[in-house]
């Protein structure tokens, strides 16, 4: 198998292209969250978000419940269960949480003392594990939750800018390295077939001089 | 026969077999497959608990991104297998190369190590490297993880090839064989594209047996060394096959369907192939 500069600068061509379609198109999820039962007061919990450097999002810092509607004063129980029509409903507490962000490279991003519901702007920049740490700080427990969310309009792209680098840099360089090998190849056999003309023509040219010369010979004789 | 020859010849082979644009096509579906396992990852875990999420993250890629590779391999391992053989049977190389001081089972070998070999490394390859690419902060761990898939690659495309080998020598026409090698794996690898869960769950005997199958088999057993556990775990999915038996038990099975075809089409292709002139 002979992999010349020209195979080698294809095939990163297409390895860089399929990527960059995707990376093009590729969305993130929109929203995820979060939430770990009840927190004591002044109790810390410590949340880690893989993130990819995707650009701006939101961090949304909340505080809530989902109670199970309540049965009717007449309702009656089959079987000793109650069955109750209606869906959950969520509730909402406002409770004062003391927010800290620390970035994978260990840089404090955010530290501050909010209420909840909350939302912080974050530029996620780098790779890795965000840790997100909610302090309680109400008089009783809640429960915390910590969600991400990201808009799905406006001017703002969320694209995993180290992805999107490589499958550039791989595109750059295959059609680099392909446009050389080809010029580079093309010349050779340029320069092959000029090499060629010349053979032949000096070939071609000797007989006749040889001839010439034979010819002048015999005259001066 | 030297080593440096054998060598020689299996350059020569590798040569032809990956000639343009094969190995460029194989490259364009393999990054087609493996980019569809290539996801924007964004997680919330628990702080305490977010090295083994990352763990399993980085299993759940790899395992993801060898299911996906597995069709671009079986294809083109059964296309370029049939290609080899029952292409230079039928132009007469086969027939000149023997004549010389070449022995059947270095020539078999050569020929079938030439496509085998480059697909595993380059399943490997794409493996390692779309799985690196979104968790490159702990390269190691993807390097460690994404080693898997060599063994698993190599014997399911050694049974693929085994197969390819079998049709070309008995069919001894080019297309006719790179078609039939081509629809009788693709009748292999289509029990993969089955989730054996809900069938299970539901009470279908078949859907316990799927895991037995040989290219089903070796993404089972790629998951058991992975350490990949379903989800959840309830009473028919608890006592079914592919949950049950172990990682050793899939190994041998694929190793035992690696050697189903391969050995006897060594030992026929060496002693008793007839080579018409």
């Amino acid at each position: 198998m002979r992999i010349n500069i020209t195979r080698l600068g294809l095939i990163l061509l297409i390895i860089g292209v399929v990527l960059l379609l995707n990376f093009w198109t590729a969305s993130l999820p929109w929203s995820s969250k979060m939430g770990t039962g009840f927190i004591e007061p002044g109790e810390t919990r410590s949340y880690g978000l893989f993130m990819p450097p995707v650009g701006l999002g939101n961090l949304v810092v909340e505080s809530d419940t989902l109670v199970p509607p309540t049965p009717p004063p007449n309702a009656t129980a089959v079987n000793g269960a109650i069955h109750v029509d209606g869906s959950p409903i969520r509730v909402e507490f406002d409770v004062p949480v003391h927010l800290v962000v620390v970035s994978p490279s260990n840089v404090t991003l955010v530290d501050v003392e909010v209420v909840t519901p909350h939302t912080v702007q974050l530029n996620f920049e780098e790779r890795g594990e965000y840790i997100v740490h909610g302090t309680n700080l109400g008089n009783e427990s809640y429960p915390i939750s910590v969600a991400l969310k990201f808009s799905r309009d406006g001017d703002v792209v969320n694209r995993e800018a180290d992805k999107f680098l490589v499958s550039l840099v791989l595109t750059v360089s295959g059609f680099v390295l392909f446009c050389l090998g080809l010029s580079t190849s093309l010349l050779l056999k340029h320069k092959r077939n000029n090499a060629k003309k010349v053979k032949t023509v000096s070939s071609k040219q000797r007989p006749n001089s040889y001839n010439i010369e034979n010819q002048m010979g015999s005259v001066k004789q | 026969m030297s080593v440096r020859a054998g060598l020689a010849l299996l350059k020569a082979e590798m040569g032809k077999v990956w000639g343009r644009p094969i190995l460029e096509i194989t490259v364009a579906l393999m990054a087609v497959m493996a980019i569809v396992s290539v996801r924007p990852l964004t997680e919330i875990v628990l702080h305490s608990e977010f090295p083994a999420a990352f763990q399993s993250a980085i299993t759940g890629s790899v395992s993801s991104t060898v299911a996906s590779l597995m069709l671009p391999w079986v294809i083109m391992c059964a296309v370029l297998m049939s290609l080899s053989f029952a292409r230079d049977y039928e132009q007469g190389i086969m027939q000149s190369l023997l004549s010389v001081p070449v022995s059947r089972k270095l020539f078999f070998t050569i020929k079938f190590v030439a496509v085998i070999l480059p697909l595993t490394l380059l399943s490997w390859g794409f493996t390692t490297f779309f799985v690196g690419m979104t968790f490159y902060s702990s390269p190691w761990l993807v390097l460690q993880l994404s080693f898997f898939a060599l063994p698993v690659s190599l014997l399911s495309l050694m049974f693929c090839g085994s197969i390819s080998v079998l049709i070309a020598l008995t069919i001894k026409r080019t297309i006719p064989s790179v078609l039939t090698a081509l629809l009788a794996n693709f009748f292999f690898w289509f029990p993969t594209t089955i989730s054996t869960n809900s069938p299970v769950w539901e009470g279908s005997s078949y859907a316990n047996y799927l895991c037995l199958t040989p290219y089903k088999g070796a993404l089972a057993l790629l998951d058991k060394m992975l350490g990949i556990v379903p989800k959840i775990v309830t009473p028919p999915i608890a006592e079914s096959l592919e949950y049950n038996l172990s990682a050793g038990s899939f190994a041998a099975l694929l190793l035992f369907y690696a050697c189903l075809l391969v050995i006897p089409m060594f030992v026929y292709f060496s002693r008793r192939f007839e080579i018409c002139e």
